[in-house]
């Protein structure tokens, strides 16, 4: 009669507990920092939309183990210490990876932080060199800067352009000096960089005031290291002083921002980047119209990065067959390559990817492979 | 198989179950009754909200509307020619409205002509959103989607108005200003609802948390939020911030924008709890009550059925103690009365039972089991049972024959009586064990002497006579004594023991007492182990079978022969038929044995007559034992089927015991074999009781006189006179006469002289092998 109670006994707590409280596994959670709420917030927010629709696709296949995927958002704010603290926010809050940081000036101190705390980060856009050919806790969707100051210097020399100018912001310097310095090392070879100056986008009048100072360089070509929102600014700034010349820039000026703030001064702009924005791969394709229909915008490469970068983690989180984040590390230490949206990517021996590099130039409302 | 339980587990289960299955449904019931009412007025609640703050935000886009649309009118009347005093408007314009901080006004080639940032002026708005859009139209406006403003480092949104002549002008307004009012105004409704306001894609124009506005985050459940807004359900359950909540929608029309009234479910179920808990309180004192009250009750009627279980462990040991409680209620008190009444029942049947499997009717006294159960439950020792009589009345079946079964049933009442008053004495019992075998039980001192006197004394009274309906019938005892052996612990030993010395009592005539001793033990023994060697001796053909001849001495021919089985030992030896045959009598192995003997002698006679064209008889003895087995008579003319139509030549030699130890089946076996052609010999004649009687009652042919009587009657006149008697009777029966024993020509003068038909004895031979006999015959037919 006791068990038989027992049993009664069992079942009716059960129903109490479903009914007041409900029965749910707790979420596996990830982060995404990056520069949110602020000029130039895209990079980051379109990271954030790619990885959202990785997290939704694999939470509709089921989840890992029957837990749902959570990102946890977080606002480094374009500040190195900031993005320690949100790292920090994030490992105390039981993320078991991190996807970002957006820009490589956060990497400064973000990246000794997360080697000393062990979590590991797939960033889908900090493409800084310095960080490259490094074993450690950070893995690179995008591919760095060395393989964007090739491209540009060779398109540069394909075009016949001898004399250069860069322009380059000031904000990301992390960024921008290693690009810079890139770019120096490969072009000097073959032709000569007349300057290299730098502007502040976030200063009232900054691209008035950089447009001024190389208004008179001899230059037949510029190369500018900004967001898409300073190209865009400075396309304007050019048209209204008579300038006209030859614009490269790396994968970071690509977005729609470009597109609709320039009021068509871009047209014929170059870009170099590993997305190509006409791709027919399926997978693309059908990313793209959920991009679209989710977000009511295009995708654009910091999308497309931060939908690898989340898959890469989840992907590896899934294969570690457990919730460590040791494992996690040890199984994206083993991966040599990795299925992206449009092609497929390898992943050398420190985590860095190498990725096909296309160069693109402004066509109307699109970015157009010309190689 | 089911696991049992007893009745008052079941009732307590029961009583339990019946208040927590109510009490369950009932809670259910009003929660779900609580939860429908509760949401609704809550779902009701947030829906007011929401279209209130969509009101109040219809109002508030419709400033930039208007503001555009009076710029356009201002315009318009200038003829589009700008001027100080307008631009400066423009900048007082941004500074009255709280959410507009940005003015421009863009030519149809999309180059900003006047604004309220003078920065801004000539910047190219073509490839802005709403200029693609309106381009191709002639009027219109359209809302951009929010973007981070330089201006405000904030989010902001672009309302542009397409005016009819080309021109276009363009609104920026301050999101965050918005969210602000909005949050403000959520706030009055208390911080248990979130509101937010969403675009068509679910990112955040307004909510409580800024970053969500500005990280422009995605409500996850945009797909609901169009689902309730077209109509589809009134409100939705969802899960926002990890946590289930009640999600209301009102929309704004003027942007396709959508108000979100959030508020967690569980709000409804704080609530309810304590309602839970209040009701839940009141059954679980209701189900103390109800246990408590049920467990009293299960006690009394497990008190009931415990009386029961006891009244019927009790009825095992004959022990019938009812006492069962009286009930209110009416079935319960029905089953305890009839169960009463079956008690009482089965009460007076086990009486009755018991009287029947214990007692002897005819006497009134116990009987085997009685005595069983009696020594069992003494043991057997000083002071409990010290010896065991048997007493049989010899030859009670004559009695039974003579006088009848009424007389013989008298004797047998008179015995016991006799038996009482012999040994009226405390620590003596009498019993009767069988048809004419009493036992007297002795306990505590048993003094031989005084038992010995008093059997003397019982003896000679029922030798003197007793008087039975009008008869006197004299009769004779044997007595079989066997003293308690303290070593043993069961009846057994102390039956077998009596039963045993009575045996020996009447093996040896005439004696009235024989008492157990370990000789008889040995005897005992011997007499098993020749039962067990009888069946090996079968097996190994240890038996063989002797003839010895039968001679007329009227035609001096050889008349038969007598079969006379012989059984050797494991050394060749031959062993007396005196030991072998009562043992096997009494096994019963005389059965397998004579139905050998009588095969072997059969086909042996045949053989004979076959070979000597004669017509030898062959006698072969029967036993009162092989008489009395089923299917004898079958097996023996199965045997006998070999002579044909000569069955007469086969002779079955019976005693009279026939008459005295069987019933009526032994007597059909010899009428139906006699019937069928068989001879009957009554043997050992004039050795017993001799009676006419039996003669007059059975179908024989021939007495055989007892060799007792051919010993000495050449010299014994009585015995002259008794074997001419005989014989002279005999034939006046029409019996043929075989004298047995005749060894010297003396006896077979007197034989002849009294006309006897046929000499068996050594005068003639010694019994033969079939051998001998085939060589007997020959000399035989040689001398005469």
């Amino acid at each position: 009669m006791i068990r038989r109670l027992g049993y009664y006994a069992i079942c009716i707590c059960f129903m109490i507990i479903m009914l007041l409280s409900g029965c749910k596994k707790e979420p596996v959670k990830i982060g995404l920092v990056g520069n949110l709420g602020d000029t130039g917030s895209d990079l980051s927010v379109n990271t954030m939309y790619g990885a959202m629709l990785a997290v939704e696709a694999v939470n509709d296949a089921g989840g890992i183990k029957g837990r749902q995927v959570q990102l946890v958002v977080k606002n480094d704010m374009n500040d190195p210490k900031r993005a320690v603290e949100v790292d920090n926010e994030l490992i105390e809050e039981g993320a078991l990876g991190i996807i970002g940081h957006s820009l490589s000036s956060m990497g400064v101190e973000a990246v000794p932080f997360i080697n000393e705390k062990g979590i590991v980060m797939v960033s889908p856009t900090m493409s800084s060199d310095m960080y490259a050919n490094k074993k450690d806790w950070l893995f690179v969707v995008t591919p760095s800067t060395v393989f964007q100051s090739i491209r540009i210097s060779e398109a540069l020399f394909e075009h016949g352009h001898d004399n250069i100018g860069i322009l380059y912001q000031e904000e990301n310097k992390a960024y921008s000096y290693q690009m810079v310095s890139d770019l120096k090392g490969v072009f000097e070879e073959v032709g000569n960089i007349v300057f290299e100056k730098a502007f502040e986008s976030s200063k009232e009048g900054g691209y008035e005031e950089a447009v001024s100072n190389i208004e008179n360089e001899k230059i037949t070509a510029l190369v500018i290291m900004g967001s898409n929102y300073d190209i865009a600014s400075l396309a304007q700034v050019f048209d209204s002083k008579g300038m006209t010349m030859d614009v490269y820039m790396p994968t970071w000026g690509m977005g729609e921002v470009l597109l609709d703030n320039a009021g068509g001064k871009a047209e014929g702009y170059y870009a170099v980047g590993a997305f190509d924005h006409t791709s027919q791969v399926p997978s693309y394709l059908e990313f793209k119209e959920r991009y679209r229909s989710k977000y009511g915008e295009e995708p654009t490469f910091s999308s497309l990065y931060g939908y690898e970068a989340a898959m890469l983690l989840l992907d590896s989180i899934i294969a570690s067959d457990d919730f460590d984040r040791k494992k996690i590390k040890e199984v994206l230490d083993s991966t040599e390559s990795y299925q992206g949206l449009q092609e497929r990517i390898i992943l050398n021996e420190n985590g860095d990817s190498i990725r096909t590099m296309y160069l693109m130039q402004v066509s109307g409302d699109d970015f157009i492979r010309i190689d | 198989m089911k696991k049992k339980t007893t009745l008052s587990q079941s009732i307590l289960a029961n009583n339990i179950i019946t208040i927590l299955i109510p009490m369950i449904l009932f809670l259910l019931f009003v929660t779900f009754i609580i939860i429908d009412r509760y949401e609704g007025a809550t779902v009701e609640k947030n829906r007011m909200i929401a279209e209130t703050i969509s009101d109040q935000f219809e109002v508030i886009l419709e400033e930039p509307v208007s503001l555009a649309n009076y710029i356009e009118r201002e315009l318009l009347i200038r003829n589009q020619t700008i001027d100080k005093s307008f631009e400066d408007s423009l900048g007082s314009m941004v500074s009255e409205y709280d959410y507009v901080f940005q003015l421009e006004i863009v030519d149809e080639k999309g180059i900003v002509f006047s604004g309220s940032d003078k920065a801004q002026l000539d910047m190219n708005r073509s490839g802005e959103t709403y200029y693609k859009t309106l381009q191709g139209s002639k009027d219109g406006n359209f809302w951009n989607t929010p973007y981070i403003s330089t201006a405000t480092r904030g989010l902001a949104y672009s309302f542009a108005h397409k005016s009819s002549e080309g021109f276009y002008v363009v609104v920026y307004v301050d999101i965050s200003a918005l969210s602000d009012t909005s949050t403000d105004f959520a706030l009055q409704f208390g911080d248990q609802i979130e509101v937010a306001i969403v675009d068509e894609f679910g990112k955040y124009l307004s909510h409580s948390k800024k970053e969500n506005v500005l990280y422009r985050q995605v409500d996850e459940n945009i797909p609901v939020i169009k689902s309730i807004v077209k109509g589809e359900t009134d409100y939705a359950r969802v899960t926002h911030d990890g946590i289930e909540q009640l999600l209301t929608v009102a929309d704004i029309n003027l942007a396709e924008w959508y108000v979100l009234v959030y508020q967690p479910s569980d709000i409804v179920f704080n609530v309810l709890s304590q309602l839970v808990f209040l009701f839940a309180g009141v059954f679980i004192i209701a189900l103390v009550i109800s246990t408590v009250y049920a467990f009293a009750y299960t006690k009394r009627i497990s008190a009931f059925i415990n009386r029961m279980f006891e009244a019927i462990d009790g009825s095992r040991d004959s022990q019938y103690k009812i006492d069962l409680p009286d009930f209110h209620y009416k079935d319960l008190n029905g089953i305890g009365d009839r169960f009463t009444d079956l008690m009482n029942e089965v009460r007076n049947r086990d009486a009755m039972l018991y009287e029947m499997a214990y007692f002897d009717s005819l006497t009134g006294l116990g009987n085997r089991q009685w005595l069983i159960d009696r020594i069992d439950n003494r043991g057997q020792d000083s002071t409990g049972t010290s010896a065991l009589a048997y007493v049989d009345i010899d030859n009670f079946k004559l009695v039974n024959d003579i006088y009848g079964h009424d007389v013989g049933d008298g004797l047998l009442s008179a015995v016991s009586e006799l038996l009482n008053k012999t040994f009226k004495e405390e620590h003596v019992e009498i019993c009767r064990l069988s048809s004419d075998v009493f036992g007297v039980l002795f306990c505590g001192n048993f003094l031989m002497p005084s038992f010995a006197d008093r059997l003397n004394m019982l003896s000679e009274q029922l030798q003197q006579g007793t008087f039975v309906e009008s008869n006197i019938v004299k009769v004779s005892i044997s007595v079989g004594l066997a003293i308690a052996d303290e070593d043993s612990n069961s009846h057994d030993k102390l039956i077998m023991n009596a039963d045993f010395a009575l045996y020996e009592a009447k093996r040896s005539d005439r004696t009235l007492l024989r008492i157990f001793d370990d000789r008889m033990h040995e005897r005992l023994h011997k007499k098993i182990n020749m039962s067990n060697f009888l069946k090996v001796a079968l097996q190994k053909d240890l038996f063989e079978l002797h003839f010895q001849p039968q001679i007329d001495i009227v035609t001096d021919r050889i008349y038969g022969f007598e079969a006379l089985v012989r059984m050797r030992d494991l050394n060749g030896e031959l062993v007396s038929p005196g030991e072998f045959i009562p043992v096997a009598e009494d096994s019963g192995m005389i059965i397998e044995i004579g139905e050998w003997v009588l095969r072997e002698a059969v086909s042996f006679i045949w053989y004979l007559n076959q070979m000597n064209e004669s017509e030898y008889k062959m006698s072969v003895n029967i036993s009162t034992i092989q008489l009395n087995a089923p299917g004898f008579v079958d097996k023996a003319m199965e045997i006998i089927g070999i002579m044909g139509d000569r069955r007469d030549l086969i002779e079955f030699e019976v005693t009279e015991s026939v008459f005295i130890q069987s019933e009526g089946e032994a007597l059909e076996a010899v009428k139906a074999l006699n019937k069928e052609g068989v001879k009957f010999s009554l043997d050992d004649f004039g050795t017993g009781y001799s009676s006419l009687s039996y003669l007059t009652r059975m179908p024989f042919d021939i007495l055989k006189i007892d060799r007792s009587f051919i010993i000495d009657v050449d010299t014994n006149e009585a015995k002259k006179e008794m074997l001419e008697s005989i014989i002279e009777m005999g034939h006046k029966l029409s019996y043929s006469i075989i004298a047995e024993g005749v060894e010297t020509m003396e006896q077979l003068g007197v034989c002849k002289s009294y006309g006897c038909d046929i000499i068996q004895g050594y005068l003639y031979s010694r019994p033969l092998t079939r051998a001998e006999i085939e060589k007997y015959i020959m000399n035989y037919k040689k001398d005469n």
